[in-house]
């Protein structure tokens, strides 16, 4: 068997063991991430009809993985627990503090491209008992393939309301 | 005149798009218990209400949320297996269908291993909802 033969061999081989391996329908991981994620928005509470500026400071540990699935679908499985807190600044010293907390996971499949995912945190003070919350924005960039995150106030939880 | 009637279907095929619904629906079934072999033939409900809509482009916007409770019997352990999840899908999405994947608890009131169970809820292009299927496990 000469040289040239025997490397050729060896290459099909290698791959046919390669291509054994890996069945047709593997998901290919494409980032697995885990990092803390410092949070900083001024915020109105909606509930309330006068206005607030709340500034939250505050850190969201977020636990991040993106796979490609057979059909070429997107699989984004997030996992974050966020701690925020803060004062309303037009009321200085005077104000109450305002805090968030929990923890949401969720883990999706969808075609190709941007999605965003928007999770709800209660907000708790000693100011009013009302259904302010903070939702917690996953913006996925398809290209990076990070998630880029932001926060705003509603005056809900998330659920749907019945039609 | 022409144009402006090629304008004005375009407008109303662009209008967007709601599926809403609010329905509690009885499920039963079997599934094995991965961690001891038993077979288990839960029966329940799930409820959903489903507050989704589609832009003229097609993303899709979600806001639903799916609770599931069941109970079953174990066999041969004759044990009792109880399982509940309540889940929240909100999020903006590619045009297409989405599923969501939500792995839950399932518990015994006896000495058998628990085991956990992954729900699949999944939506049609059109933001209405698919088939939910489940499939069990007996890691972690």
């Amino acid at each position: 068997m000469n040289r040239k033969y025997s490397f050729a061999l060896l290459s099909v081989t290698l791959a046919m063991s390669l291509f054994a391996a890996t069945p047709a329908s593997a998901q290919t991981q494409l980032l697995n991430i885990s990092q803390d994620v410092p949070m900083a928005a001024t915020l109105d509470n909606p509930c309330t009809a006068g206005p607030e500026a709340i500034a939250f400071t505050g850190t969201t540990h977020l636990n991040q993985e993106v796979w490609l699935m057979p059909g070429g679908t997107t699989r984004l499985i997030v996992s974050e627990s966020t701690s925020l807190s803060g004062q309303d600044t037009l009321l200085g010293l005077e104000s109450p503090i305002y805090s968030a907390t929990g923890c949401d996971a969720v883990d999706v499949e969808f075609n190709p491209g941007a999605a965003t995912l928007y999770n709800y945190k209660k907000v708790i003070s000693s100011a009013s008992q009302d259904n302010f919350h903070t939702i917690l924005s996953l913006d996925f960039d398809p290209d990076s393939l990070r998630l880029n995150l932001s926060l705003q106030a509603a005056c809900s939880d998330g659920s749907p309301t019945s039609p | 005149m022409v144009a402006f009637a090629v304008f004005a279907t375009f407008l109303l095929i662009a209008t967007a798009a709601s599926a809403t619904s609010d329905t509690t629906t009885p499920f039963n079934g079997n599934t094995t218990n991965p961690c001891n072999g038993d077979t288990v033939a839960f029966q329940g409900q799930e409820h959903v209400v489903n507050n989704n809509r589609v832009n003229p482009n097609g993303t899709l916007f979600m806001n639903s949320m799916d609770q599931v409770h069941g109970q079953g019997v174990g066999n041969p352990s004759a044990l009792q297996y109880n399982v509940g999840k309540t889940t929240k899908m909100n999020g903006k999405f590619p045009p297409g269908p989405v599923i969501f994947r939500d792995r839950t608890k399932v518990n015994s009131n006896g000495p058998a291993d628990n085991f956990f169970e992954t729900f699949f809820f999944r939506f049609n292009q059109d933001g209405s909802i698919g088939n939910t299927s489940f499939e069990s496990d007996c890691r972690g």
